[in-house]
């Protein structure tokens, strides 16, 4: 059974969890619970828990001052979030699961599922790690780490070394300084949306480029950019705009 | 020579004798002396030179053109020759105002020639007296004849009888000889053959304008010092100071100057009694000005604002035109007026002139960017106007299904329509702060609208990609479809219940990508009151997103055929 602790600042919400876990028998022993951050610290110093279900937003303090103010990473963790704007990119940034509100048994299922997994052979929760250095120095805009999941593996590259991403459907590709590429199995726009504040920029509806590695902007044609290590990439139409203001101010 | 002089007695002195033939005039008075009854036109045209020998001897006066005045320093310098006839060997000579005050033969320049008079004999005495005219010293071309002609006495009155003044001189003629010769006319009485008890000399020279100083601009002071020199006398009604070379050093020749000296007062030696006298001819490298009469009555030449090169300028006397002096000077240009320089300069001229419309264009682009950029801004605030405008009829129509599920017990079918509900609500919120999303997306947010309103009225639905299409990659303006599909819905499948039929596809074709949605309903085109909203809402913002897209357009058509209603958007390009 793997233990966890539930912490949500509305009752309601951790009466859902635990119903939903309870109902759809869920192997999950819950061993504590907290309606706000400093009483969730002391249930999981007091059990030492396998799982939190941990709500980001909370008046006070919120989900990451709980993690921040935590001594260890080992324990798996599901965020539990009513809207996911809110700090939401960095759990994405990790590739940490998290649950939307009101909750899908079936995506609830799919992530204990993956805990249990986890749980068996016992380690470091590294994304927990990563999430933990991005959230404290999140202000200092440097180069973060972005958890890439494939089937086997969950490998953690600096921004600043993928020089470009480009989709396959509901796959994409990232292409390392170091000439390895790896392949996700998610779609390139949700990667968009996390790396946009790194400097970098949709040329293409099928690439994603770090603006560092952008030699030169070509017009022939519909223009392409041309990339340091003479890669080129296409422009789109609807983007050529957007990344001529993105270079122009990068210049500036 | 010779044959020219005719022509140039008619040329210039047509006005004051008649062309003559004759080298040797004793037989007519010329003109002047007929009707001049106080001398008037004498010192008009004429200047006058008297020599007498002894305080009672005969007066012996030579008249001559008054145009130009030679300095006799410089005739006796530039011909010897003259010299060997002596006007004044000893005795009293007088000199009237302006006449030449050599002492030897008197130079003439031009076919007036000289005219000969002699005070002291009229026609009572002149039996006493002969004359005769001899060429070269030897050449007797006139013989000892008696003087014949007599003339009313101009000025000076010699008297032959101390007792009473002489009214008439003796009138000897008007002589003129080829250049290089002299004419030395005598007198002598005729009781003492042996005495020539006057005489004088005229030498017919070649003369040509010379060159003495040259004043820039700068030098203006030394050139007034120097003329001052030469003419201030005159002033106090004597001749010009004879020596008024000797006395300065002001003179200078050069040939070469700066490019601001660029006015030049050419200063010349003789003494020029017109303007029409001195003429010249300026040379240039190309080009050349063509004789020219002078500006000024004066000895000089002012050559204004001339451009650097090199020239040659003539100078003539009309009196001799075929004696031209030329003098070669060079004006060097200023840095900035050689050809490298002008090149220079205009290159820069013109560069500046690209630079500074350069910089003007590239002003009004900017302006114009801003100008499209806030445009732009405008018309994307209006889109996100338009975007976030959710119908609140169906928000609520969906909860209160929900809310019928609740009553009707089934939790389950109420839990999963929620959670449907809660993610339209958090997807479309999502992407109503994006212009663009994916086709993902887009088809999800339609996805879960069409599961709630088929909770509503149980239609069937479909929506098919076609498989080329990356559909994480390719985006459509967010939440574009929602009011299309909105209204099929509501006017197409919604009476229609399970037997309605709603298809949605998403097509490849060339470049563009095509979208329809299709219903099996009864149509909503005539139906104009209720479908208006909706799509009056899709129409403007197609015509904002138009104004934003470059090369690529949307168009939207609706049609009806075979019972179905049909909408079809157009994404022009967008696969490029």
């Amino acid at each position: 059974m793997i233990r966890a602790v539930i912490v949500d600042d509305e009752r309601n919400n951790i009466d859902t969890i635990a119903g939903m876990l309870l109902k759809y028998n869920m192997p999950v022993n819950i061993v504590g619970v907290a309606t706000n951050a400093d009483e969730g610290i002391e249930q999981i110093l007091a059990t030492e828990p396998d799982l939190l279900f941990l709500d980001i937003q909370m008046p006070g303090k919120d989900g990451f001052d709980l993690l921040r103010a935590l001594p260890h990473s080992q324990f798996e963790i599901i965020f539990v979030t009513a809207f996911d704007q809110y700090g939401i990119s960095a759990v994405k940034f990790s590739a940490i699961d998290y649950l939307l509100k009101p909750l899908d048994p079936n995506e609830l299922q799919e992530a204990i599922n993956k805990v249990t997994a986890k749980v068996k052979n016992k380690r470091e929760n590294v994304q927990l790690q990563n999430l933990m250095e991005l959230i404290r120095d999140k202000d200092a805009k440097k180069e973060h780490k972005l958890a890439l999941a494939s089937t086997k593996e969950i490998r953690f590259v600096p921004t600043g070394e993928i020089i470009r991403c480009e989709s396959s459907n509901a796959y994409t590709e990232f292409f390392l300084v170091n000439g390895e590429s790896i392949v996700v199995s998610r779609p390139i726009f949700e990667y968009e949306e996390l790396l946009i504040g790194y400097d970098f920029i949709r040329c293409h509806q099928s690439h994603l480029v770090n603006m560092k590695f952008i030699k030169s902007l070509i017009k022939e044609d519909a223009g392409y950019l041309l990339l340091q290590n003479d890669t080129r990439i296409p422009l789109s139409r609807s983007k050529k705009e957007n990344v001529l203001q993105a270079l122009n101010t990068i210049k500036k | 020579m010779y044959r020219y002089i005719p022509f140039l007695s008619l040329l210039f002195f047509s006005c004051i004798c008649k062309a003559q033939n004759e080298k040797i005039n004793i037989r007519t008075v010329n003109h002047i002396f007929l009707t001049d009854s106080h001398g008037d036109s004498i010192r008009k045209y004429l200047n006058s030179t008297y020599y007498r020998q002894g305080p009672k001897g005969l007066l012996i006066a030579a008249y001559y053109s008054n145009k130009l005045q030679v300095s006799p320093d410089e005739v006796e310098n530039q011909a010897p020759k003259i010299k060997e006839y002596t006007n004044r060997p000893n005795g009293t000579y007088e000199v009237s105002a302006d006449s030449y005050a050599g002492q030897y033969a008197i130079p003439i320049l031009d076919t007036l020639g000289v005219i000969v008079t002699v005070n002291g004999i009229n026609p009572e005495n002149a039996h006493q007296y002969e004359f005769r005219v001899l060429e070269n010293k030897t050449e007797e071309i006139v013989g000892w004849s008696t003087p014949a002609l007599f003339v009313p006495i101009y000025m000076m009155s010699r008297i032959a009888d101390p007792a009473k003044e002489d009214k008439v001189s003796a009138y000897l003629g008007q002589f003129k000889a080829k250049q290089g010769n002299a004419l030395t006319i005598q007198i002598r009485e005729r009781a003492n053959p042996a005495v020539i008890t006057a005489s004088l000399s005229a030498y017919w020279l070649t003369w040509k304008p010379r060159v003495v100083g040259i004043f820039t601009f700068s030098e203006l002071p030394d050139f007034l010092t120097v003329f001052h020199n030469q003419w201030g006398n005159q002033i106090l009604g004597n001749s010009y100071n004879r020596n008024w070379r000797a006395k300065t050093r002001l003179l200078r020749i050069k040939h070469a100057f700066n490019h601001d000296d660029n006015n030049l007062i050419f200063y010349l030696d003789d003494i020029i009694g017109s303007k029409n006298i001195t003429q010249f001819n300026l040379l240039s490298d190309k080009d050349s000005t063509g004789w020219k009469g002078n500006n000024f009555d004066f000895n000089l030449v002012w050559l204004k604002n001339l451009s650097p090169g090199n020239y040659t300028l003539k100078l003539r006397y009309s009196l001799q035109p075929e004696q031209i002096t030329s003098y070669k000077f060079s004006i060097n240009a200023a840095w900035y007026q050689t050809i490298w320089a002008k090149l220079g300069l205009s290159v820069l001229f013109l560069s500046t002139i690209g630079f500074i419309v350069l910089i003007w264009q590239s002003r009004k682009q900017s302006q114009r960017l801003k100008a499209q950029l806030s445009s732009k801004q405008m018309v994307q605030t209006e889109l996100k106007s338009i975007r976030s405008q959710f119908n609140p009829h169906f928000v609520f129509n969906a909860l209160s299904s929900i809310q019928g599920l609740i009553t009707k017990n089934d939790s389950e079918n109420a839990s999963k329509y929620l959670r449907e509900f809660s993610t339209l609500m958090r997807e479309s919120l999502r992407a109503s702060n994006h212009e663009f999303v994916s086709i993902l997306t887009e088809t999800k947010i339609l996805e879960n609208y069409l599961k709630l309103e088929q909770l509503r009225f149980g239609f069937l639905y479909h929506i098919a990609i076609d498989p080329a299409l990356d559909i994480n990659a390719i985006e459509i303006p967010s939440l574009f479809l929602q009011p299309m599909v909105e209204n099929a819905v509501k006017h197409g499948v919604s009476t229609l219940q399970e037997a309605g039929i709603l298809h949605i596809s998403f097509k490849e074709v060339n470049n563009d990508m095509i979208v329809c949605v299709k219903d099996n309903g009864k149509g909503f085109i005539s139906n104009t009151n209720s479908t208006g909203f909706g799509l009056q809402l899709s129409k403007e913002r197609i015509n904002l997103l138009n104004q934003t897209l470059n090369n690529q357009q949307i168009s939207l058509s609706i049609t009806r055929a075979d019972d179905e209603t049909q909408v079809s958007i157009q994404f022009k390009n967008w696969l490029l």
